[in-house]
């Protein structure tokens, strides 16, 4: 079973709460998932606007929360919302990402680095946001975070594990739970990232911008579970040139 | 009457009140909701020992869906 900080998981299909076109559909789409642990963002509230009460139907349904910091651009704005947070929620759970450029949301590696730091020193179980780089990724590690949460590819991009071969690296040198987060926009995409290892998968823009969501969420859950079956059981290995599978001597092409 | 602003937007209000009423006059819920005031977070179980002075500065931050 996935523990991330002393916490069981029993699916490895964690979910986004944004881009929903409706709360109720995205409290279904959730269900349909059978995630339990969703991410949430933090915002000034709008008066005017009003809002929909997100965490009740949520908080009812025993699935555990991550904030994240979206909207940081350094470790100190990183560190303030992760203050409110922990205010507003009462979790110690954060996924820490500071992304400052809009148009593709790199995350920061120095300044996410700066503030996992201090805030797993502050008691946070920080799920930090950062590219597949391995090196980062160990060094996340070092300093107590409780899982690593690479890319696949630019958030909301939908183009799936353009991060493969680093992500693979990332995997084989993690002693912490490996969540692949980020661009990954199809079922196949959840598969192949478990297939590699992954320990889990955050999805978000692939179940919400579908037509049927709930459909989709369901597709997403089996797809994690089939990826995580067949790394259980060990892929084979891949070759360049042909490797018979049946055999090729003493039939048609040997008679006299 | 205090001169205070409250997500940005000026607002006036009683100079007697706190802040725990201040955030329940809002029609918000207390416990879902983190509060700044000029730039420093206060933890809810403060709220009720803390006077709105004039011009101070608040801000409300609650969860909102997101990835």
């Amino acid at each position: 079973m996935l523990k991330i900080a002393d916490t069981d998981f029993s699916s490895r299909l964690f979910t986004g709460t944004g881009k929903f076109a409706s709360g109720r559909v995205m409290q279904d789409a959730i269900a349909a998932s059978g995630s339990e642990l969703v991410t949430l963002a933090m915002k000034r509230v709008d008066f005017k606007a009003g809002s929909d009460d997100i965490l009740a139907p949520l908080l009812s349904r025993g699935v555990r929360l991550l904030p994240n910091t979206s909207g940081a651009r350094t470790a100190k704005e990183a560190i303030f919302a992760a203050e409110l947070s922990r205010e507003m929620l009462g979790t110690e759970w954060l996924k820490l990402e500071i992304h400052p450029d809009p148009k593709y949301l790199m995350p920061c590696p120095i300044e996410t680095f700066l503030a996992a730091k201090e805030l797993v020193s502050q008691g946070f179980k920080v799920l930090p946001y950062v590219h597949a780089d391995p090196v980062l990724c160990r060094r996340l590690e070092e300093i107590g975070c409780a899982a690593v949460m690479p890319l696949g590819s630019p958030i909301g991009s939908n183009q799936g594990l353009v991060s493969r071969e680093f992500l693979k690296i990332i995997i084989e040198q993690a002693g912490i739970p490996v969540v692949v987060d980020a661009g990954i926009g199809a079922p196949s995409h959840a598969c192949e990232a478990m297939e590699l290892g992954a320990d889990a998968v955050l999805v978000n823009t692939a179940i919400a911008s579908s037509a049927d969501p709930v459909r989709m969420a369901k597709a997403f859950a089996k797809a994690v579970e089939i990826g995580r079956e067949a790394y259980l059981a060990g892929l084979g290995a891949t070759s360049h040139h042909a490797v018979e599978t049946s055999p090729l001597t003493g039939f048609l092409g040997t008679h006299p | 009457m205090l001169n205070i602003q409250l997500n940005g937007e000026a607002r006036q209000v009683d100079s007697a009140q706190d802040l725990a009423s201040l955030v329940q006059a809002q029609g918000v819920k207390q416990t879902q909701v983190a509060l700044v005031l000029n730039g420093e977070l206060v933890p809810r179980h403060r709220w009720p020992h803390i006077h709105i002075q004039d011009n101070d500065n608040l801000e409300l931050f609650s969860a909102v869906a997101g990835g």
